[in-house]
This record gives structure tokens, sequence and C-alpha cells, in this order.
């Protein structure tokens, strides 16, 4: 896969994220797909150490329906984000999948407040058809062992 | 007139009455100052768990309060806990999260401690008189550590209560929480997440031990937790007269409720791994009490000032400042238990809990939004009266009461004020 694929790939992910697309984002993933927030700096084995999130398909479903309305925050004041992708970086990996690495900066404004959230990414696409979709997705903040604020949209 | 001498000036007890608390006592930063004097560098405080440093010369920084230490496994049977301070001048000793050492070097001027506490060497020792004795600069120890079941507390005061004592009636609680292991430990080795809130210290444990916001604030994330258990859960109404759930002060500022019996993990689809681990539980306790065990949901409960058991894990709070508030959200893992239990525990822990759960960040908001509310001082008294016409005084301290009733946070409030009304 070229770099330009994956970054439109990214690009259109990014902007379903910030605009609170839920089920658009939904649709991006693989049945099989692991969405994967570390909270330690090691990252190394999410049975053996507690995550900020990972989720497997079913449990992505439930935090999609969570966050469109589960929440003490109305839909009308949910967090206003946007974010940066860059230094994107791909390399091919096992049964035809492509590993792509990025870093993201996103600017969250809420009660008055602004917070960056910053990180780099790691997806893996595979193609079904004609289409792009995620298997594994991990994000690894870059403040995640230390105190967070709530994160309360998709990262 | 210094902050210390105005605080000692206000009257705690009449701002903490039988039905209200008066709103001060969240945002006063001169009774954030007392709080430190009279609670946290005083009573018991929870640290860390012994698994979180299993070797000798592991070392973990922690908050006593809001003072840096440091936890050092010297031995295997000894822990030691020290001021993160170098008896030099001053400087944080350790900066690192965790580690192993053989010693403990300051990176300021070099000087040298064993884990033990005690005074290699001062670098350059030679240009300091030979009247200067190691032995006068040893890392300074809390004064008073001591553990219950691989929980470590410190304090910081020479004399009082010993540990037991403080826990009370807490004991049994967190036996209940050990003892879900076949041999008798729980294991922190999970790491934590951890989250900050601009509010009060004193409204985590208020919302971590009380059901009366449930329905409101936790509306989604309970019905997705009762769709993924296959279960139907009772009106808000009906359960408001469940007599079997209880809320209980226990005394000694420690709360406690039991829970509707709703989502114990043998309704689940027995597991190979789970038929294993009840078979362990039967075969280390006996029939009933491992029913027991591994039938019922723990109570969730509050150790006072900064320990709680919710669910899946132990709860930790570092106060921080008069409105903000560190909140660690530790695992409990079982000892000897079959692998996949506790990675069930852990996706389960994640489902709800920590910055990105689904329980969590509704409550972390919320009590945000309680330290906003509490700027509008037209009447500023909130009100903790729900249930108090039925509250059952027992004559040991401790207080009963049904459901969603907040008698077990008037105890804590009675308890408090107690203490800050103390020398």
């Amino acid at each position: 896969m070229k770099r330009p694929e994956a970054e439109d790939f990214l690009y259109r992910e990014a902007r379903l994220m910030d605009e609170h697309r839920y089920q658009e984002w939904l649709s991006l993933w693989t049945d099989d797909g692991v969405y994967w927030v570390p909270c330690s700096y090691a990252a190394s084995d999410p049975n053996c150490e507690v995550s900020i999130i990972y989720d497997d398909r079913s449990k992505l479903a439930d935090r999609i329906i969570y966050l469109e309305g589960g929440t003490v925050r109305d839909p009308e004041s949910r967090p206003l984000i946007r974010r940066v992708i860059s230094n994107v970086e791909t390399s091919p990996v096992a049964d035809g999948e492509t590993e792509v690495a990025s870093n993201f900066v996103l600017v969250e404004a809420r009660d008055g407040a602004e917070f960056i959230w910053c990180g780099r990414s790691y997806h893996r696409l595979r193609r079904q058809g004609a289409d792009l979709k995620m298997s594994f997705k991990k994000v690894l903040l870059v403040n995640r062992q230390q105190v967070l604020p709530v994160l309360q949209f998709l990262i | 007139m210094t902050i210390a001498e105005t605080a000692a000036d206000i009257d705690v007890a009449a701002l903490v009455t039988p039905d209200r608390i008066h709103g001060r006592l969240y945002y006063d930063e001169a009774l954030f100052e007392l709080e430190m004097r009279r609670i946290w560098n005083k009573v018991w405080v929870y640290l860390a768990h012994e698994s979180e440093i299993p070797n000798r010369g592991d070392y973990l920084r922690r908050k006593l309060g809001a003072q840096p230490v440091i936890l050092v496994r010297v031995t295997d049977h000894n822990i030691r806990v020290f001021y993160n301070r170098c008896r030099h001048r001053a400087n944080l000793l350790c900066h690192k999260e965790r580690g192993n050492a053989a010693e403990l070097i300051c990176p300021y001027h070099g000087w040298t401690y064993a884990t033990d506490g005690r005074l290699v060497a001062p670098s350059f020792g030679g240009a300091y008189e030979s009247s200067l004795r190691q032995e006068d600069f040893a890392l300074t120890p809390v004064a008073r550590v001591d553990s219950y079941r691989g929980l470590i507390f410190a304090s910081a005061a020479e004399d009082g209560i010993g540990l037991d004592e403080h826990l009370g009636r807490a004991r049994p609680l967190l036996d209940f929480v050990i003892d879900r292991s076949p041999v008798g430990e729980v294991m922190l080795t999970a790491g934590a997440q951890a989250a900050r809130y601009r509010g009060n210290w004193k409204m985590l444990p208020e919302n971590s031990v009380e059901n009366y916001h449930g329905p409101f604030v936790h509306r989604v994330a309970f019905a997705l937790s009762d769709r993924r258990a296959g279960r139907v859960r009772a009106s808000v109404t009906r359960r408001e007269h469940d007599q079997e759930d209880e809320t209980l002060y226990l005394g000694g500022g420690h709360m406690a409720e039991y829970l509707p019996r709703v989502g114990s993990p043998t309704r689940r689809e027995p597991t190979a791994a789970r038929q294993a681990y009840v078979a362990a539980m039967i075969a280390a306790y006996g029939d009933a009490r491992a029913r027991e065990l591994t039938e019922t949901l723990p109570a969730f409960f509050f150790v006072f000032p900064n320990l709680m058991f919710i669910q899946t894990h132990f709860r930790r709070l570092d106060p921080v400042s008069v409105d903000c508030t560190d909140v660690y959200y530790h695992p409990a893992l079982l000892k000897g238990v079959p692998d996949e239990i506790n990675h069930e525990i852990l996706r389960f822990h994640e489902t709800s809990f920590g910055p990105a759960g689904f329980v969590t960040p509704d409550d972390i908001q919320i009590l945000e939004r309680n330290q906003t509310g509490l700027h509008a001082l037209g009447d500023e008294w909130l009100f903790l009266g729900r249930g108090l016409h039925r509250e059952m005084r027992h004559s040991d301290g401790v207080a009963s009461g049904q459901f969603m009733d907040e008698n077990q946070l008037r105890g804590l409030w009675r308890h408090y004020a107690d203490l800050m009304s103390g020398p």
C-alpha cells in the first residue's frame, strides 16, 4: 500500500471522529477489530496490564451508544475537537495487511477550557473488496501514564 | 496572620449539622490546610499493595496526603516508607515512579542511601567536619507503617490507634474481596488508570459509595451493562424500596453499600476457567463460603480517608489542592486462578472505569459541576437528609439505612467533624 492511500484513510477517519459521526466510524472496522489505548508506558500486554480502552467489535458498538447519548453531557454540548495527523509511515505486516503509524495532535474544547491530546497511532489496514478497513488500532498517548482528564470522544 | 492560624479558628463542628453540611467544606483553602494537619498527617493513609514492589530493592513513589514518599522493599519481609527528600538539601530523592535499585542516590549532590535508609556516604565526605555523623542523616521514615493482607498503610503521627483498630469494621469487607482468591491474595500488578478532576477530594468517596445518583448519572451505562449481562433491572421506584440492599456507616469514617445481587459472575455462562476457579474456591474454603465468595457481588466500600473498593478495583485518591484531586483505579487481580479469570476482570473493569470507561467520566464531570455549583452562595448548605427518619443507629457506632439513603454520608461527616475539631 502506498502512503497516499493510507493517508486518505487516516484523514477520513480523523474527520469522522472529529465530527462525532460514530456510526460511519464504526463501519470502518472489520468484525474482528480491536481498539487499544494502553495506559502504561510499556504498553506490553493487555491481558496483564489494565488499559484505558481495550474494545472488541461488540464493545465498540456499546461505546458508540454511550457516546451518542449515554452521558451527563447532552449531544449539544459534546466536546469540540479537531486533530492534525502527520508523520505517516507504512509497513507491510502479515496476511497482506499494512501497518500505518502516524502522529496526531488534538485540541479539545469543553466547559470553557482547552485540553491538548497527543500521541502516535498504529493502524492495521485490510482490504475488503473495494474498501479499506481497520482490523487493529493502538493509540499511544504521550501522557498515558499520568493523570488524565476524562476522554469522552474517539481518539 | 498565617493561613494555619486562620484555619485553626474555624469552628468545623458548626459546618456539619445532623442533616446538612456547609459548602465551605469543599472550597475553603484554609480548611484544606487544616485537613492536611488534622487528617492526612495523622490518620492511617493507604499507600500501595505489596505486590506492586515484589522484589528486593523495588521502590515506588506515592503520596501521603500531599507529601511525596517512597516505599522500598528492603528484604522479603521488610518494606520501609521514607519521605522522598534528600537529607542534604531536600531534593526529591527519587524522581522515577518506580524501579529497582541497590542504593538510592540523590541526583543533586550524589548523597547515597542504602535501601533501608542509612546514609552510606555524603559525596566527597572529607570536606565535612569529622563530627558529622552518618546516622544523623538517614532518610526520614514515616512514623508508622503497617499492612493488612498486603495493603500497606502509613501514618505520619508517632502516636494513635493501630491499623487493625483503624480498619475496624472495614476488615471483613477487605477480607471478602481478598478471599475471592483461593490462596487469599489479590495482586495489584496490572497497574492503574489515573484521572484528575477539578473538585474537592471528599466528593469522591461521597460519590463512590452512594446509590442515589446511579439511575441519573449512569442511566445509559447501566442499560448497556444490563443488556450485556442479559438481565432486566428493576425500576428505580422498586429498587428504592428494596429491603435487601443496605447502606452502612461502619464507624471510623468508613462506609459501605451492599448492592443488589445482579451480575454475580456465576450467573454468566460457566466457562472451563470459571469452573476451575469455583472448584479451587471450594477446595480452599469449603462449599458454603466458596459459594458466598463467588456468587455475591462484594460490597462497595470506603476506608477513610483514601481507599475504596468498587466492583473490580481498589480506588485510591490523592488530594492535590482544595479543588483538585487525583484518582487511581487499580484492578484487583486474583492470585491462584486461571489467567482467563483475571483477563475477564480487566476487560470488565475497563468497560466501566478509568478516563474512558462508561461510568467514571460521568461521575467526574458531575463532581466538577458540583464544585462549580458551590460558588453560588445564596444558600450555602448541602442537604444530606435522605432516609434520616428511618436511619438505624446501632450501639457500636454503626448506622444502617436503605438503598439510596444518605446515612453513610452523614456518618462520614460526623467523623470528619470530630477529627477536624481535635488538636
